[in-house]
C-alpha cells in the first residue's frame, strides 16, 4: 500500500486501470467466434457485403494498429460509428446519458438525504426494540434487487396513488420540471435498497462511535443532541461512509441500467441492451468502455476525498 | 468457549433449507407441468388449484418458480465454484510470491472491478450470446477478484506465521505450504464470502434475465419470469409479485447465513 499512497503512485494506477479496460473492452470483442462482419450480418449475408463491413469495422488492417485508431478516436471524443444508427456513438451516447446520469446523480442524493439520518436514528435506538425490527428491515431491504423495487412501485403507484403514472420520459428540452418529476420514480427504485444498505452502516458506526470520549465531552458541554449527532459525530463516521458510498458507485450505475427497463426511460441501459441485440459492437464497446471508466475515475476522487475529510491519512512522500 | 449461533445464521439457513427442499421436490414433483399452456386458463389468480395463480399462457406460477429454483441454484453455484476456484488459486499466487505476480494480478482484479453491476456480463453475452452457460462465464469472471483479494490478504497475513516459516525451513515445497498450511486457515472466510457471492449471482442472474440476456425461454428462470410478467402488471399483479418475492427470500437467505456464518465463524467475537 505505501509504496502506491502517493498522489503520483495513485494517478499512475488510475491511468493504467483505465488503459487495461480500454484493452479488455476492445480485445473481448475480437475473440468472437468466427468473423465478426459474418456474425453481425448473419449467415446469409453475400460475400460482398461481408467484405463492405469489414472494411468499414477496419477488420482488414491489423489488430494493434486498430486498438490504436480506437483508441486514438477515444481520446478525441470520437467512439466511432454505430452500425445499427448509422451515427456517431458519441451521440448517442450523450442522448441517453442524459436520462441515466441524473436518474444515478438523483438516487446518489437520494442515498445519502435517507440513509444518513436514518442510521443515526436507527443506531440511537439500537438497543431497543424499535432498533431490532428495523434492523430486520434494512436487511430485508438489502436483499431486493432495484428492478424489482421499480416493478413494485409501478404497481404502487397504479393501484394505490393512481393521481400519478410513472412512465413516459419527458425530454428535457420539453419540459424540464417534468422531465426531472418523470425521473424520481426509477432514482427511488435504485435508492431505497441501498439506503437500507448505508442505515445498516450508519448505525453500526454510531453505536461503535457514541462511546467515544468526546462525544461524553460535548454532551457534557451541554451542546444540543441534534449539534453533537450533526456536527462531532457525523465528521467521525464519514470515513466509513465515504467509502460504502464508494463502493456503492458502481452498483448505483449498474442499477440503474437494469432500472430504465422498468420505466421504459430511454437511456444508456435501454441502449445498451438494444446494441446487444442488434451486435451493434461500436455502440457496445463505447458504452461499456464510458461506464468503466466512469467508475474508475469515481474511485479516484473517492480516494482524494479520504484526505480531505482525514489528515490522519496523509499522502506518503 | 462458547458458539455463538445468531439470529441471522438460525433464519439464513432456514431459509436457505427450505430452498434447497424445494430444489430437491423440483427433479421429482411440481403441482403441474412447468411448460403445460391452458389457453382457458389463462391469469388466474392465487388459489386452487393454482396456488400462485397462471400466467399468461394459462402456466402454473407455483410450478415454474419451482422449475425455476434449479436453473437459479445452477447458476449460483458453478459460478461461485468457478469464481471461488479462479480467485483462490490467484489469491494464493500473489499474496504468496508478492512482487510483480501480486502486482500485476490485483491490477487485473481492479479492472474487472471497474465494469458497474452486470456490465461485464452484459459484455461477454454481448460477444457469445445470451444463454445459461455464458451467464455462468460471465458470472465467474464477475465473481473472482473478490475471492481473490480475501485469499491474498490471508496469505501475505498467514505466510509470515512461524509454522509457515518452519514448513519451508524444512523444505516442504510452496504448493503443500499453498495448500495443507495457509488456505485451511481462510476457509471459514472463503465460506462466508462465497455464501455472500451466491446471493450476488442469484441477484445478477435475475438482472441479466430480466433484461432478456440470461437465461432464455422456455426454460424457468426468476428473473426472466419478471420479464414476461411486466407486460401484465395490472391485470396480473402477482404475475409480477410472486417471483420477485421468491427471488428476495433466497438473497435474503443467503447472506444472513453469511452473516452468522461470520459471528460464528470469525475468532475475534
Amino acid at each position: 500500500m505505501s509504496k502506491m499512497s502517493t498522489v503520483q503512485g495513485r494517478i499512475v494506477t488510475f491511468l493504467l486501470t483505465l488503459w487495461l479496460v480500454s484493452l479488455l473492452t476492445f480485445v473481448v470483442f475480437q475473440v468472437i467466434p468466427g468473423n465478426p462482419a459474418q456474425v453481425i450480418l448473419g449467415a446469409d449475408a453475400l460475400p460482398e457485403q461481408v467484405a463492405a463491413l469489414e472494411k468499414e469495422l477496419g477488420l482488414d488492417q491489423p489488430l494493434p494498429q486498430r486498438y490504436l485508431h480506437w483508441v486514438g478516436g477515444v481520446l478525441r471524443g470520437e467512439f466511432g460509428h454505430s452500425l445499427r444508427y448509422r451515427q456517431p456513438v458519441r451521440g448517442l451516447m450523450v442522448a441517453s446519458l442524459k436520462v441515466t446520469l441524473p436518474v444515478a446523480g438523483l438516487a446518489f442524493v437520494f442515498i445519502v438525504l435517507l440513509g444518513i439520518p436514518l442510521g443515526l436514528t436507527v443506531g440511537k435506538y439500537h438497543l431497543q426494540k424499535r432498533g431490532v425490527m428495523f434492523s430486520v428491515v434494512t436487511q430485508l431491504g438489502t436483499a431486493v434487487p432495484s428492478f424489482w423495487m421499480g416493478i413494485l412501485m409501478m404497481l404502487a403507484f397504479a393501484k394505490l396513488f393512481r393521481f400519478f403514472t410513472p412512465g413516459a420520459f419527458v425530454p428535457w428540452e420539453e419540459d424540464w420540471l417534468a422531465a426531472l418529476a418523470s425521473l424520481i420514480p426509477p432514482a427511488l427504485a435504485v435508492a431505497l435498497p441501498k439506503v437500507a444498505v448505508l442505515t445498516r452502516y450508519v448505525s453500526t458506526a454510531y453505536v461503535e462511535e457514541k462511546q467515544a470520549e468526546y462525544i461524553r465531552t460535548a454532551y457534557g458541554k451541554g451542546l444540543a443532541e441534534k449539534e453533537v449527532l450533526y456536527t462531532h459525530l457525523l465528521k467521525n463516521i464519514l470515513i466509513p461512509v465515504v467509502t460504502v458510498l464508494g463502493l456503492m458507485t458502481g452498483d448505483i450505475l449498474g442499477g440503474s441500467i437494469i432500472v430504465e427497463k422498468v420505466f421504459a426511460l430511454p437511456g444508456i441501459g435501454r441502449l445498451l441492451v438494444e446494441a446487444i441485440s442488434f451486435r451493434d459492437f461500436p455502440l457496445i464497446q463505447g458504452i461499456t468502455l464510458y461506464l468503466a471508466g466512469v467508475v474508475v475515475f469515481l474511485n479516484l476522487l473517492v480516494d482524494f476525498l479520504y484526505r480531505m475529510f482525514d489528515p490522519r491519512i496523509r499522502w506518503s512522500r | 468457549m462458547k458458539t455463538k449461533v445468531s439470529l441471522s445464521l438460525v433464519i439464513g439457513a432456514a431459509l436457505v433449507g427450505c430452498f434447497l427442499l424445494m430444489l430437491v421436490v423440483s427433479f421429482f414433483y411440481t403441482p403441474f407441468a412447468v411448460n403445460e399452456m391452458r389457453s382457458a386458463e389463462r391469469f388466474l389468480p392465487p388459489g386452487r388449484p393454482y396456488l400462485l395463480g397462471t400466467d399468461n399462457f394459462g402456466r402454473d406460477i407455483f410450478s415454474r418458480i419451482m422449475k425455476g429454483t434449479q436453473t437459479a441454484f445452477f447458476v449460483g453455484t458453478l459460478s461461485v465454484l468457478f469464481g471461488m476456484a479462479l480467485g483462490i488459486s490467484l489469491g494464493a499466487l500473489g499474496g504468496y510470491f508478492g512482487g510483480w505476480t501480486d502486482r500485476i494480478l490485483t491490477q487485473l482484479g481492479t479492472t474487472i472491478q471497474a465494469f458497474p453491476g452486470v456490465l461485464f456480463a452484459l459484455m461477454i453475452v454481448a460477444v457469445w450470446g445470451p444463454g445459461t452457460f455464458n451467464t455462468i462465464v460471465a458470472l465467474s469472471i464477475t465473481a473472482f477478484p473478490g475471492f481473490m483479494r480475501i485469499t491474498r490478504s490471508g496469505f501475505i497475513q498467514i505466510k509470515e506465521y512461524s509454522f509457515v516459516e518452519a514448513a519451508q525451513t524444512i523444505g516442504v515445497s510452496p504448493l503443500k505450504i499453498m495448500l495443507r498450511h495457509i488456505l485451511p486457515n481462510l476457509l471459514p472466510s472463503l465460506l462466508v464470502a462465497a455464501s455472500n457471492g451466491f446471493a450476488g449471482a442469484l441477484l445478477a442472474e435475475a438482472g441479466l434475465s430480466y433484461l432478456g440476456l440470461g437465461v432464455q425461454p422456455p426454460e424457468p428462470s426468476w428473473g426472466r419470469m419478471l420479464n414476461e410478467a411486466q407486460g401484465y402488471l395490472l391485470r396480473a399483479p402477482w404475475y409480477s409479485l410472486a417471483p420477485g418475492i421468491v427471488l428476495v427470500l433466497a438473497v435474503l437467505g443467503f447472506n444472513l447465513l453469511s452473516d452468522g456464518l461470520r459471528d460464528l465463524l470469525d475468532p475475534k467475537q
